[in-house]
């Protein structure tokens, strides 16, 4: 909603400027996001009558003009047609500004031998309208010869642009803004009283209202006028409504636009010639009916659209557009004015449906006044015999079945200070409410009467909200008072997804957060049919992400193009399924940990390296530790892993997640020829299983014995099989088993490898001796020799 | 057989030679005397390992004073080893880098938002979390948003299908929370909303959320002020100020828009804040008695009061990011400056 400064000065005084008010109006909710001048500035402009007009001799397109600006004379050259003796006309003089070329002045130009001295100037020149026909035709009996023009036609006015919230119905228009700043000042807004000079022929001999749709319109008023001349409109009209950023058309559009505008009531005039009876039919659409609107499209309607029909074809479609045959045109005499009121989602659902905006929609839409119609109505039948000369039918045809009644509701001052936390009194409380034009019969529950323009208010916190805007949210106090006391919980998945973050971040890994919102053609695996957005931004954000593999490889890709060579990040994120019956969806976290790239060195004693599947076994162990589960790494077939580089995580049996190598053509349908390792884990069943707490192991108290053991063996050997025999072997008594060497080249023969481990042997109870120690040595030496085939390396 | 006088004048011309030898040798040398005078074949081992051949008595004599000696050329070989001196010299050029401890970095979103929890798990709310994929009834019904009403044009949305739809906002979780559960409720809802909205530098289709909800018998918009300028001041700083404008959600009545007084220009205007001195942070407001109805709780018992803001605007804020954008493109260089 865009209002004109100077317009609001019509209705209401206000102390301030433009910027204040601005600031005042944001501070009570109805806020301003923007002020701009109306106008270009022109300076050098003045206002002077045409005195003399002579064709010029040799070119009949130029007249030689004498102009007076009340003292003295001066000649110009013209091409307009409009020129003639008697018209009061803008002179640009020698050293004028005009918007048209604000880089240069205007200078005394020779047309012809002739010195014109600066020159008359068309709305255009001085950029207050498209119009080029002729010269701007001035008010002589308004304005002064020889004043300046930018200031006598008062010019120098701002609009403010409101970013006006949905439920503020009542502020889209001027009176709604005014009422807004009245209540600033404490006074109330001057509505312009209307006069009407009616003929004696009354309406209702000319015009019958039928509704037959009486939801979707509870009401309609019309008025006729005839004999009216369509012409372009007077420059205060234009300017008012230029100020409020709309374009003038002619008087008969221009005059409904300004009365919406100004009373927030849409109005539509019909060119009453095109009506073939004299009625005007409400009536739902028709299945199939379509319908060609003023902008010249041809519209299927809706079921349920609400049509204004001369009793058989339509000519509008009600409260959204008018329709393209009664459209108001130059040659129109007869003028049916309409102010209807039609029901705000009826007008919602048919817009919607027929993809269409109007002024008029956007307003019925919100709500307008049910009981605004018929002031609005009087006042643009007055405009219209004013402006278009015509003669008006006496009194109003209305259909209004069933009048609208404002809304009473109960205010209890007490519990609105107890739900503000504010301490105001009654008093105050009637005066803002006052301020806005609510009506207030005081008493211990006050009865408050809530205007037809404010549906929004219908209960008492709206009540509430009026009185802490008006009274100002700045004043409510702030209160630090410490409520109740009340244990609080931090939800166990997330203290746990914080606590495995930080684990993960220690181990190295950068976290990553990526849009759930994917391209469907760019899948990573084949997880179920993918979740469609049915109205999606564009295609490649088109559905929702069935795995975190693309989200990562996209990620991946990204930071390899940008010379990022050490890539370890991690993803904590939901993937989303549709489950088993239709339109049910499954959510579920997952977690993703990757590896691509080379394993950062220090540069100058420990050479970069590419990640491989330890770095990443590595962290999956650590973080299994960190979190007290025993996890399971076994091979596994399984997309979108590498067939021989793929793994399953398990958890006592039950699967947990995946780990190892993408599959290099997968990632390079992402763009990414490098390694990526990779594990995804179900994120809440890590959780479930790393819930409880770690119980403490008493500290060894007797001394342990330690035992190398290096041994050949072939090379397909696993390691991992050799230890959980060594621990099978030794029983309770080996305390630790690590691996410190391994080994395959000469002298140990090919085919083979040498494997160290490093033991440590401990009885719980008591000093194990020598002896002990030796013979579960050898018991797992001769083990590994019948099981494995090893040999003690010498 | 050595007799003990002569045993005894050799251990104090031993320590006397250990200790001159010591004193005028350089920290190369002094690792080999260590070794001459205490180690298995020098002459005080010999003597300790002949201890036993002798007599009684003059073991003891022998044996103590032979201790005595090992010990004292013991101190003085190990107090020299770790003397400054003695490590004056090791060479290393202490300008090259460490070995590497690469250290992962939480996404500047992760940060923000365990900040923003932790401050308000402070003032007694709990995380409460719901699904993404919402249905209508839970992000705008029961929200008070009835169908085919302009409020809905507030929050650009995408529809999966006819009743369900990506959440526009964490406020379903108030709902859902309501439901199950009586007053008092106090809980914090984060995650992750969607707005079918243009992605640009200031807008992008993803973002989060925090929601808050405090319902309890009288709770009043001055409680609303006072948790939101506790926040502001704990997470914007104590210099900040708040400036609280009329507004509208459906939602809540009275609402509220917050904003803070602009971080780089204190109020004086800048490009920041487009020259107004404020920046705008949360929306909030009194919950509507339409949400009490929906889950069932009595108006003229309960009141509360709801906020909400966007994570990636106040990280945008306080770290000077400009970008929205950044957040989800995780350009690693960008990722390890947080």
């Amino acid at each position: 909603m865009k209002v004109g400064y100077r317009w609001l000065l019509d209705y209401v005084t206000v102390p301030w400027g433009p910027e204040e008010l601005a600031d005042r109006l944001t501070a009570i909710g109805t806020a301003v996001d923007g002020i701009a001048p109306v106008f270009e500035r022109f300076e050098g402009v003045i206002v002077a009558r045409i005195i003399g007009c002579e064709t010029m001799p040799n070119r009949p397109d130029l007249r030689i003009l004498t102009v007076s600006d009340g003292a003295s004379q001066r000649t110009v050259v013209t091409g307009a047609p409009n020129a003639q003796i008697g018209l009061v006309v803008p002179l640009a003089l020698p050293g004028a500004r005009l918007p048209s070329s604000p880089d240069s002045t205007v200078g005394v130009r020779a047309f012809g031998g002739i010195q014109s001295e600066g020159f008359c100037c068309s709305e255009r020149d001085l950029g207050l309208s498209e119009d080029h026909s002729g010269l701007m035709e001035l008010d002589s009996e308004k304005l002064t010869l020889g004043r300046d023009l930018w200031e006598s036609l008062e010019l120098d006015d701002v609009t403010l642009s409101f970013e006006l919230t949905p439920n503020r119905a009542d502020c889209l228009s001027v009176f709604g803004i005014a009422r807004e700043v009245g209540a600033l000042v404490g006074s109330r807004i001057r509505r312009p009283d209307v006069h009407l000079v009616e003929s004696a022929d009354p309406t209702d001999k000319h015009l019958k209202v039928q509704i037959d749709d009486a939801e979707g319109c509870p009401r309609y008023a019309g008025r006729i006028l005839r004999r009216g001349r369509v012409r372009p409109s007077a420059f205060w009209l234009k300017r008012r409504l230029r100020s409020a950023g709309q374009r003038p058309i002619n008087n008969a559009v221009d005059i409904t636009n300004f009365v919406m505008l100004e009373t927030g009531q849409p109005l539509h005039a019909f060119d009453w010639g095109k009506f073939q009876s004299g009625q005007v039919l409400v009536r739902p659409s028709a299945p199939e009916e379509s319908f060609v609107t003023l902008d010249d499209k041809e519209r299927r309607l809706p079921a349920g659209t609400i049509m204004i029909t001369d009793g058989g074809k339509p000519v509008a479609i009600g409260g959204i557009m008018g329709g393209q045959e009664s459209e108001v045109s130059p040659e129109t005499q007869d003028f049916l004015i309409e102010s209807a009121y039609f029901q705000p989602s009826r007008i919602r659902q048919s817009r919607k449906r027929l993809e269409m905006a109007s002024e008029s929609a956007m307003r019925f839409e919100r709500g307008v006044d049910p009981n605004g119609a018929l002031y609005a109505l009087d006042r643009a039948a007055g405009l219209f015999v004013q402006l278009t000369g015509g003669e008006l039918l006496a009194g109003a045809v209305d259909n209004y079945p069933a009048p609208v009644a404002p809304l009473r509701i109960e205010l209890d001052a007490e519990r609105v200070n107890r739900f503000l936390g504010t301490s105001l009194s009654t008093p105050t409380m009637v005066d803002l409410l006052s301020s806005v034009e609510f009506g207030v019969v005081p008493g211990k529950l006050a009865i408050v009467t809530v205007p037809t323009f404010r549906p929004d208010v219908s209960r008492e916190p709206d009540l509430a909200e009026e009185i802490a805007r008006l009274h100002g949210y700045e004043k409510i106090p702030i209160n630090r008072r410490a409520a109740g006391v009340m244990p609080t919980h931090r939800l166990a998945t997330a203290l746990r997804e914080l606590r495995m973050r930080e684990l993960i971040e220690g181990m190295g890994f950068t976290q990553i957060v990526c849009n759930s919102l994917v391209d469907p053609s760019q899948r990573a695996t084949e997880s179920g049919e993918p979740i469609m957005v049915r109205n999606p931004l564009s295609t490649d954000l088109s559905a929702l992400r069935g795995d975190l593999y693309g989200s990562l490889l996209t990620v991946v890709s990204h930071n390899l193009n940008r010379r990022v060579d050490s890539i370890a990040v991690y993803e904590s994120g939901a993937v989303y399924r549709k489950g088993d019956q239709p339109s049910s969806f499954h959510e579920q976290r997952q977690l993703i940990l990757a590896l691509c790239g080379q394993a950062p060195g220090s540069g100058w004693d420990q050479p970069a390296r590419p990640y491989d599947y330890f770095d990443l076994r590595g962290a999956v162990t650590a973080l299994a530790a960190a979190l007290a589960i025993p996890l399971e790494i076994t091979p596994h077939d399984g997309a979108p892993f590498c067939p021989s580089e793929g793994f399953k995580v398990t958890i006592r049996e039950t699967p947990l997640g995946q780990l190892g190598r993408i599959d290099p053509d997968i990632c390079r349908r992402f763009g990414v020829k490098e390694k990526v390792w990779a594990v995804v884990l179900d994120f809440e069943l890590l959780c479930a299983h790393s819930g409880s707490a770690k119980l403490y192991v008493p500290l060894p108290r007797f001394p342990a014995l330690y035992r190398d053991l290096a041994v050949v063996i072939a090379d397909q050997v696993p390691i991992g099989d050799l230890q959980r025999a060594i621990r099978a072997t030794g029983g309770a008594l080996v305390d630790t088993c690590t691996i410190f060497d391994l080994y395959s080249g000469a002298p140990i023969p090919s085919g083979s490898k040498s494997v160290a481990f490093a033991l440590a042997y401990r009885h719980e109870d008591r000093t194990l001796t020598d002896d002990e120690a030796d013979r579960a040595h050898a018991a797992i030496v001769s083990a590994l020799s019948s099981q494995f085939g090893a040999r003690l390396r010498e | 057989m050595p007799n003990a006088e002569d045993i005894a004048s050799e251990l104090r011309d031993l320590e006397a030679l250990a200790q001159r030898e010591w004193s005028g040798a350089n920290p190369a040398e002094r690792l080999g005397l260590k070794s001459r005078y205490l180690g298995k074949k020098s002459p005080l081992n010999a003597i300790l390992r002949g201890l036993k051949d002798l007599p009684d008595a003059e073991r003891r004599t022998i044996g103590g004073l032979a201790n005595e000696t090992r010990d004292r050329l013991t101190a003085l070989f190990e107090a020299a080893e770790s003397s400054r001196a003695s490590v004056a010299a090791t060479p290393y050029d202490y300008t090259l880098p460490g070995r590497p401890h690469p250290r992962g970095h939480g996404h500047i979103l992760s940060q923000t938002m365990d900040e923003v929890i932790a401050i308000f798990y402070g003032m007694g709310f709990e995380v409460a979390e719901g699904p993404e994929i919402e249905t209508d009834y839970y992000n705008f019904a029961a929200l008070n948003f009835p169908p085919d009403h302009p409020a809905r044009d507030m929050q650009d949305t995408f529809f999966l299908n006819d009743e369900h739809l990506l959440r526009t906002h964490t406020s379903p979780v108030q709902i859902r929370v309501m439901e199950s559960q009586r007053p008092p409720v106090r809980i914090l809802a984060p995650g992750r909303v969607y707005r079918n909205e243009a992605i640009n530098a200031r807008s992008y289709c993803v973002f989060h959320q925090v929601e808050g909800l405090y319902v309890d018998s009288d709770v009043s918009f001055a409680d609303l002020k006072g948790v939101l300028v506790a926040f502001a001041s704990e997470y914007f700083g104590p210099l900040v100020t708040l400036r609280f404008r009329p507004s509208f959600f459906p939602f809540t009545e009275p609402s509220t828009e917050v904003d803070i007084s602009c971080l780089l220009c204190r109020g004086r205007g800048c490009s920041l804040c487009k020259h107004e001195g404020w920046l705008e942070i949360l929306g909030a407001g009194m919950v509507h008695p339409a949400v009490f109805a929906a889950v069932d709780y009595d108006v003229n018992v309960f009141s509360g009061y709801a906020f909400g803001m966007g994570i990636e605007r106040i990280a945008m804020l306080k770290h000077g990011i400009d970008d929205i954008r950044l957040f989800y493109e995780n350009d690693l260089r960008f990722l390890r400056q947080f």
